[in-house]
């Protein structure tokens, strides 16, 4: 009866660990691999303007923005090394009719020979530490927003992952123009 | 010695070998070791890492410029009254006013960064244009290669 009992807790204690193992395996496959990779494949380090363009698009598109154009845009690479980089500025308008500008990062992977996203984030959103002082928000309101942020994040680019399939292959060869 | 040998000789010897291995590897990364005995690579690894610092420093500045644009036409759009902050947003006129003067500041850091690294990346070209080579018996008086 006890040993019944004892196993059956060793199996829901196994099955909770693979079921968290498998969930912080799933996060990190998502962002560290299939995120940033999504639909930049097969772009060229020279078609950094159409890399910046897809990714752009995808991610001002899943945050309920609407791409207009780069307000600038940069690539750099090394002249020893094949390192690359690609950033920008895109503006976009949100819903109410404001002027957003989305930051737009992207590194050139050495080891999968294709660009992948970067650091890319919305500038000045209204959750940006730019508007924090010393006293406001508090401590918890500061943590709250932290993982608001972070969880926005996450579920933006799991809407552009769900959205991005079928919509990256009619974007192919639609850059904006004026890049 | 006895044969066959120990097992506890056996990694003894091992270990050691495994030791010695990482003292040689490390060593061979040591500036002394790397400019005289492989200039070419030691070098090459100067200056990518040179040029790879420079790259991100001038990324810092720009996305704080992007920033302070960002900012600025927010500001501009809250006294136009396009934007319009949602009940409880931490985004007012004083709150954007002061991100404008945090901005500055921090960007005059990555102003500096940018200069600082851009040295360091003509440092290093400079350093191998001269044939430069870690002195092994002490720096000379002043520190660098002169061309």
């Amino acid at each position: 009866m006890s040993r019944g009992r004892c196993s059956l807790g060793k199996w829901l204690g196994l099955g909770l660990l693979a079921v968290v193992l498998g969930g912080v395996g799933g996060l990190v496959w998502f962002g560290a691999w299939y995120y940033p990779a999504l639909g930049l494949a097969g772009i060229p380090k020279s078609g950094y303007r159409q890399a910046l363009d897809t990714a752009a698009r995808g991610m001002t598109a899943s945050d309920g923005l609407v791409f207009e154009d780069f307000d600038f845009s940069k690539f750099r690479e090394v002249a020893r090394g094949g390192e690359a980089y690609a950033w920008g500025a895109a503006r976009c308008k949100a819903a109410d009719g404001s002027t957003t500008f989305y930051w737009v990062y992207l590194e050139w992977s050495k080891k999968r020979g294709q660009w992948l996203r970067n650091y890319s984030l919305e500038l000045a959103a209204p959750d940006d530490e730019i508007y924090f002082t010393r006293l406001v928000p508090g401590q918890l309101g500061r943590a709250g927003m932290a993982a608001g942020k972070l969880l926005g994040q996450l579920g933006s680019r799991l809407r552009e992952a769900a959205a991005g399939r079928p919509a990256g292959q009619d974007r192919q060869g639609l850059q904006s123009p004026g890049l | 010695m006895k044969w066959p040998l120990s097992r506890e000789t056996v990694v003894r010897v091992l270990l050691i070998v495994a030791l010695g291995g990482t003292l040689y590897k490390g060593f061979l990364k040591t500036p002394e070791a790397a400019s005289h005995l492989t200039p070419k690579a030691f070098f090459d690894g100067l200056v990518n890492d040179g040029e790879n610092t420079a790259i991100m420093k001038e990324r810092h500045r720009d996305v704080l410029e992007a920033t302070d644009k960002a900012v600025r036409v927010r500001l501009d759009e809250l006294r136009s009254g396009v934007y319009k902050p949602a009940p409880g947003s931490l985004v007012s006129e004083a709150s954007l006013t002061r991100a404008i003067r945090k901005d500055e500041a921090t960007r005059a850091r990555a102003e500096d960064d940018v200069l600082r690294a851009d040295e360091k990346l003509e440092r290093a070209r400079r350093l191998e244009a001269a044939g430069w080579r870690m002195g092994l018996f002490g720096c000379t008086p002043a520190g660098e290669g002169r061309p």
